[in-house]
């Protein structure tokens, strides 16, 4: 059923650079810090990527204040569990800015907006757990229980370590669909900025048989991106970075352009005005 | 996958092909002649059958290739001072006739030739053969001697008392897509008509390729043989009648040319004897019953089987249709099998797959898991394809018709049709391609379909009755008035015209189709001007209904008797070629898919009835028993990923992605990875060639570095310990180490000893001639690891998924396909042709030293030869000959089926000795073995050659090869003086030694990024050398090719979006062609069979086949085998390895002046778009190539 590899490969090869710079207020050696460049996955998390960057910081500050580390990009926290590129998407992609400027925090953790993610492990159930969350809106769970532990590890150890034949080779029956065993509805999640996200059921295909297009998905769910706002330059509908077209089909986007967690993360965001 | 077509008849006598790469049947067009038929055996390209008056008729399918036969006489003059004062044609009486064949011996007047059949037609008149072997004559075309039959001269001497020239004449077949009747018996074919026929005989051993046995049974049960089949005569000549046997009533014929018969008591004969010494066999086997009375039997090539009067199957053991003409046992099989089901029907394929159809059900069946272990197969499975869908209302009983709406480029125009014709109840249908209306006019019928509640038979009678009366009225008058009577009647509004309903005989013929939608949505804008016969008449029944509230089921488009002959469209097509453009770059998978949709649409409105078979031939049809295609067996529902490829969307999502990355990632790969790959290591045992040891055990390491800046690194490490004899055994141990990096080509090879053996190059190894060889337990080894270190050298090469449009490719002598892309700035394009491998040339020139470094990496598939063009378009030649297409430049990941056959020879070497004559056991020290390969130097063993991978399978045993170009005597030997030597087919005093070729054919089921243009063979073809940049826009890639006959064919509508093109164009030459080459600026150069070459002038975009040929002579004494033409030069090879240059080629004077030599020894040149000349020498095995060389100083 995936046919097209080059799309997939392409989805995974996404990247986007980013510029870690500690926070101004607390670094305790006399002298500024250095930036830290890297290039992260778009299909990653933070916490599997930013070892090199926790190490790195962790000589500038004082390791008795030193909590857990925490991301924030102009004033916004960055939550995690949300995969990298769905947060650059989200708050950084209308300002264009490359690298993305993000900055590192080893204090004030904000409870009340982050979740405290403890180490790579907590990950690796966030992400399993999404990827049976996904399994069970498409094929009713089966595909996720009937899997070996084994399995699970791979995919997960496909996304770590960036290994494309190695996840995707697991990953592939979570994707396939036969005449009689089509997805039962799309796992997708829309991100606005400051709203909740939104996660409803939806099916792929009306009743007729037509496929759904993501402006069907839209217009049910957030009838306002569709129609101009006046006050703004309108919205933009992201996925993976682009903006499909919106009469593309559902069930296509689901499949090639899902994150590793077999989600579709589209994000809405306001277009800037020129 | 190479398509196939399985053929059925229904229960109405309408003819319906089925093809692999199709989920609908399509309907055979009828013609006027005959409507119904019987009963079907279809071959490849002919379908043979016995219509309703139980006379036989062949279909010769359109392919594009000519059928043209050249007719000759010899006009013959003799010097007479006396009585004549001059050349005469009053010849003396011990002469020839004044018009007589070559030798002399028969007389033939210029209007003594006739054509065969009406379905012929003379290509031209009468003409004067200019050339001989390629020498140029005189304008008059005369060749002089000093009487007949002398050696004769091109110019006129002293000596010269009689002259001769050739007149040449060419018919051609014309009667493509159309039913035929072939001759009855005797004057009044109604005496003794025929009710059964069978063909089959393509795998007879040791007959020509186009070889057809073609038998049938009359009704007098006599049992006729049709002589003279073949590719250029599909006809036949006559029927000769087999000796009578016992009243037969059906007739079978295997591939292998087997021949089973029952007769009318159900007894079941075999034809022994069947060789290619005697085709019509010697003698009938009785085979014994199975109890059961038998009414037929299919014949298969190692199986047959057979119904019995109560439609029981019976399966055939043992038989083996290969030895089935020396061995009784294996004609007659040893015993019956029951299968314990019932059919109607049955029909094998030419690799034993079977169908039958349903006792009751009359439904089609396909038996799963027939393979050549299990030759009974499994299961029965129905197929579910249905005639492709139409709107039915309720009156139809049947659905018969193959009616396809067509609206590519406005679908959303569809519901229209229904709106239209719903309210008005009008029955629309087209027809285009009558032969009396120029190419731009199509006919519209109207047609009335009989009130409802009648049977459908009387319906389909009355139709077609009015298709016929449709055909005999075109008059300008009767199209305006009857376009006026409609329209006034408002069913026929412009709407309606530019909604496009056609019909469409076969699949293959879609593309051409959709070329001729938007010819009609042109001429339809135009309706009165065009020649467009259109009569409506209202609908009773279909008005009733829709007055009573009528529903989008009342819509009626009904089965009509309706035939598009493809090879009209094809010319349609043609003539209105750059107008439809824009559809014709349309490829087939869009008009698949587009009409998928619709067919969806059709199918909530209409409704599908099942058909009921009554007759299947399935041996036409050869499928894949691992693999059927799908669409069989799902009625077309399945769901299409292939078509997303054209969607806008998609495309627009691609580029997106693409720009993504390079905004996102491409300008920070210097950054920090986050993620490191770690690095991996694969071992392995295998051996390794060493050069005075020979194979020895060693240890592989391949080991792949992480990612550090993007790239990765690698090293190859094989290891191994060397006995030396000194005193004592010491243990060396040695190693070789290689860098991915330096790596320049992975392949695999052949070797005598080991056979899964895969050499890896380096430049230095290449300069040395010693590539490490590295052996491997198994072919599944060695593919993995061929795998893994193929892919490490691309990462390390940072190679993409396709290759670039300026890629050189090469064939090794495996079918390997090679790939290598070019840096812009050393060389552009190149097409390149088979390679041996083993070692490379010694003879690199020093300066070129970067040709070692050049990077080859393999693409997966199986070619014979793959010829590029820098426009982006990529044709392979398989080994079957048939052409195929490179699909990676389209959608790179995607992954074909390829299906190809080869054959694997083996040479028998005997010595003449006085005592014995020649024997296997009288040889010389110096002999070569028994068994040998050509050269001899390889001791072969028939029974223990493999072939060349496991993916490969045997399909024939051994059998002796007649077919070498030097001829062989009647038990396939050559004769020589000694090995090895010229080989000679009639034996000689002074010879000594003889040879013979076996062959066995094998077949390899591989995939690549392959698809199969059409399946007609060919043995040349060419792409352009230029890039699409240096021609006008917009412009078409020219391909052209030469068919198996020597036929010169120029393919049109090639672009870069569809490579495959349109249609075949047949350019016409007066010899037959060789060899072929596109060079710069549309400047063609071909090759004649007598080794001349020729230069086709005028080709340009808008004339794509050119205006005339104008011929170039040879080099004195050579015969020239082989041209390639450059950006401006044009190098050639003739028939012994001698590379010549054409000395002042220039624009102005295309043709040059004289040929050059170069050097000899070379087996394969090649010139690119800068004219870079690559050749591959004949001993070396390995590509030489040399820059760019000066005009002057070649």
């Amino acid at each position: 059923m995936i046919e097209d590899r080059q799309i997939l490969r392409d989805i995974w090869d996404g990247r986007i650079p980013v510029c870690f710079t500690l926070s101004q207020d607390e670094y305790t050696s006399p002298d500024q810090p250095d930036v830290y460049y890297l290039l992260v996955p778009r299909l990653s998390y933070f916490p599997i990527v930013s070892d090199k960057v926790v190490r790195f910081f962790s000589q500038y500050v004082q390791p008795d204040t030193q909590g857990e580390m925490w991301l924030e990009f102009q004033g916004q926290p960055l939550k995690w569990h949300y995969p990298i590129g769905v947060l650059y998407d989200l708050y950084a992609a209308d300002q264009d800015q490359l690298p993305w400027n993000v900055i590192v925090h080893f204090q004030k953790f904000p409870e009340s907006e982050l979740l405290r993610c403890g180490s790579r492990d907590a990950v690796e159930s966030h992400f399993i757990a999404t990827v049976k969350e996904a399994d069970a809106l498409k094929h009713r769970g089966v595909v996720m229980s009937g899997m070996q532990k084994r399995d699970h590890k791979q995919l997960w150890s496909g996304l770590r370590d960036d290994k494309f034949e190695e996840f995707w080779t697991i990953n592939r029956r979570l994707m396939e669909q036969t005449v009689e065993n089509q997805f039962r509805s799309i796992p997708f999640r829309i991100y606005q900025i400051e709203q909740p996200l939104i996660q409803k059921l939806f099916q792929p295909l009306h009743e007729d048989g037509k496929p759904a297009t993501l402006k069907e998905l839209l217009e049910q769910m957030l009838p306002s991106v569709l129609t101009p706002q006046p006050n703004n330059g309108g919205s933009r509908v992201l996925i993976q970075g682009i903006e499909p077209p919106l009469e593309t089909p559902l069930v296509w986007l689901s499949e090639y352009m899902s994150h590793p967690d077999n989600f579709l993360h589209i994000c809405i965001t306001s277009r800037s005005l020129p | 996958m190479t398509k196939s077509v399985l053929w059925a008849i229904n229960s109405h006598g309408q003819v319906y092909g089925l093809s692999t790469a199709a989920p609908y049947w399509e309907k055979t067009g009828v013609n006027t002649e005959i409507q119904d038929f019987k009963c079907i055996a279809a071959e490849k390209s002919i379908l043979w059958s016995i219509g309703s008056d139980q006379q036989i008729y062949i279909k010769v399918l359109a392919t594009g290739i000519p059928i043209r036969v050249e007719e000759s006489t010899y006009e013959n003059q003799r010097y007479r001072v006396f009585k004549y004062g001059g050349w005469t044609d009053q010849l003396i009486f011990s002469d020839r006739y004044n018009f007589s064949s070559e030798d002399g011996t028969q007389h033939l007047r210029k209007d003594g030739f006739s054509l065969p059949s009406p379905a012929w037609k003379w290509e031209s008149d009468w003409h004067i053969q200019e050339s001989t072997g390629g020498q140029l004559l005189g304008s008059e075309g005369w060749m002089f001697a000093f009487d007949f039959p002398r050696k004769w001269h091109c110019e006129q001497q002293i000596k010269s008392f009689v002259r001769r020239r050739k007149w040449i004449r060419f018919r051609v077949y014309t009667a493509f897509d159309k039913w035929v009747k072939v001759p009855g018996l005797g004057k009044d074919f109604t005496e003794e008509p025929f009710i059964s026929i069978a063909v089959g005989g393509q795998e007879l051993s040791g007959m020509p390729s186009d070889y057809l046995a073609v038998w049938a049974v009359t009704i007098q049960g006599r049992v006729f043989y049709r002589q003279g089949i073949a590719q250029n005569n599909p006809e036949g000549y006559s029927w000769v009648c087999v000796s009578t046997a016992p009243e037969v009533n059906y007739i079978a014929v295997g591939p292998n040319g087997l021949v089973w018969v029952v007769t009318w008591s159900g007894r079941v004969l075999a034809r022994g004897g069947i060789t290619r010494e005697n085709l019509t066999g010697n003698d009938w086997y009785e085979v014994d019953s199975p109890g059961d009375p038998i009414i037929l039997v299919t014949v298969g090539s190692n199986a047959v089987w057979a119904l019995g009067r109560d439609g029981m199957v019976w399966f055939r053991k043992d038989v083996c249709g290969v030895k089935a003409g020396s061995d009784r046992t294996a004609c007659i099989g040893t015993g019956w099998v029951q299968m314990m089901t019932h059919m109607a029907h049955l029909s094998i394929g030419p690799n034993d797959q079977v169908f039958g159809i349903g006792r009751h059900d009359r439904k089609l069946y396909y038996r799963t898991g027939v393979t050549a272990a299990d030759l009974s197969g499994k299961v029965w499975r129905p197929l579910e394809a249905k005639p492709r869908p139409v709107l039915t209302n309720a009156y139809s009983t049947s659905s018969m018709s193959s009616l396809s709406a067509r609206s590519l480029s406005d679908d959303e125009s569809l519901p229209n049709v229904y709106g239209e014709s719903l309210d008005p109840g009008i029955f629309v249908e087209e027809m285009f391609g009558s032969p009396q209306i120029s190419t731009n006019a199509l006919r519209r019928e109207t047609l009335e379909a009989p009130p409802g509640g009648d049977s459908c038979n009387e319906r389909d009678s009355k139709l077609s009755v009015n298709v016929e009366q449709g055909l005999t009225e075109i008059t300008e008058n009767t199209v305006t008035v009857t376009t006026e009577k409609s329209r006034s009647k408002g069913s026929f509004s412009s709407d309606v015209s530019d909604n496009i309903i056609n019909f469409c005989e076969t699949v293959v013929s879609s593309a051409e189709a959709a070329c001729a939608t938007s010819l009609q949505q042109q001429c339809s804008l135009s309706v009165g001007s065009a020649a467009a016969d259109v009569s409506s008449m209202p609908h009773d029944s279909a008005a009733d209904t829709s007055r009573g509230g009528a529903t989008r089921e009342s819509d009626d488009f009904d089965p009509a008797a309706c035939s598009l002959s493809s090879q009209r469209s094809r010319e349609t097509s043609l003539s209105e070629h750059d107008s439809s453009r824009c559809s014709s770059m349309t490829s087939m998978d869009q008009i698949c898919g587009a009409e998928r949709v619709q067919v969806a649409d059709w199918l909530t409105g209409g409704q599908v009835e099942d058909v009921r078979w009554s007759w299947v031939s399935a041996s036409a049809c050869v499928l894949e028993p691992s693999a059927p295609p799908d669409d069989w067996f799902t009625s077309g529902k399945k769901k299409e990923v292939k078509s997303v490829k054209w969607e806008a969307w998609y495309r627009d999502i691609t580029r997106k992605l693409r720009e993504r990355n390079n905004r996102q990632k491409q300008p920070f790969l210097q950054y920090e990875h986050a993620i490191f790959k770690k690095s991996w290591v694969k071992k392995g045992d295998m051996h390794v060639w060493h050069e005075r040891n020979g194979w020895m055990d060693c240890k592989v390491e391949f080991e792949q570095l992480g990612a550090t800046q993007g790239t990765s690194d690698g090293t190859l490490t094989c290891s191994y310990s060397k006995h030396r004899e000194l005193k004592h055994i010491v243990m060396l141990s040695h190693c070789h180490r290689i860098a991915i990096g330096e790596i320049t080509c992975i392949l695999r090879i052949k070797d005598p000893t080991k056979y899964s053996v895969f050499a890896v190059y380096t430049p230095k190894r290449t300069g040395k001639g010693m590539p490490l060889k590295l052996a491997t337990a198994s072919d599944k080894e060695l593919e993995e690891w061929m795998k893994a270190l193929t892919m490490g050298c691309r990462d390390v090469r940072c190679i993409k998924a396709s290759p670039s449009y300026n890629a050189a490719w090469s064939t090794t002598d495996r079918g390997d396909i090679f790939v290598h892309n070019m840096l812009p700035h050393v060389l552009q394009y190149t097409r390149e042709p088979n390679s041996d491998q083993l070692s490379p040339s010694p003879v690199v020139p020093i300066n070129f030293l970067h040709v070692q470094l050049m990077y080859w990496y393999q693409v997966a598939g199986h070619m014979q030869t793959v010829e590029s063009s820098s426009a982006g378009v990529v044709w392979g030649l398989s080994y079957n000959r048939t052409p195929w297409f490179y699909t990676g430049f389209l959608c790179s990941d995607e992954e074909y089926k390829q299906i190809d056959v080869r054959n694997i020879h083996i040479y028998e070497n005997q010595r003449w000795n006085p005592l014995t004559g020649y024997s296997h056991n009288y040889r010389l020290p110096t002999d070569r073995a028994v068994w040998s390969d050509e050269s001899g130097r390889e001791q072969l063993n028939k029974e223990h050659i493999k072939p060349p991978s496991v993916h490969w399978q045997w399909i024939s045993d051994w059998a002796i090869d007649y077919s070498q170009t030097e001829g062989t005597d009647k038990e396939g030997w050559q004769y020589a003086t000694d090995f090895p030597f010229l080989y000679h087919k009639r034996k000689r005093m002074s010879d000594t030694v003889r040879r013979r070729r076996w062959f066995r054919k094998c077949r390899l089921a591989t995939s690549g990024p392959w698809q199969q243009v059409e399946s007609v063979s060919l043995q040349c073809i060419s792409l352009q050398t230029d890039p699409p940049t240096w021609l006008p826009a917009n412009s078409n890639v020219a391909v052209w090719a030469v068919d198996l006959n020597g036929n010169v064919l120029c393919r049109l509508g090639v672009t870069k979006e569809c490579p495959q093109g349109l249609s075949w164009s047949h350019v016409p030459a007066d010899q037959p062609f060789v060899h072929i080459s596109v060079g710069g600026s549309y400047r063609v150069w071909g090759i004649a069979k007598d080794g001349s070459a020729c230069l086709r002038n005028g080709v340009l975009p808008q004339l794509p086949n050119g205006t005339c040929w104008f011929q170039v002579p040879p080099p004195p004494h050579h015969k020239l085998s082989l041209v390639s033409a450059g950006k401006s030069t044009v190098w050639a090879l003739d028939t012994v390895g001698n590379l010549y240059y054409r000395k002042d080629v220039l624009p102005i004077f295309p043709e040059g002046t004289t040929w050059q030599w170069v050097c000899a020894g070379i087996q394969h040149v090649s010139v690119g778009p800068h004219d870079q000349v690559w050749a591959i020498a004949n001993l070396a095995h390995w590509y030489c190539c040399s820059l760019p060389r000066d005009q002057e100083s070649p």
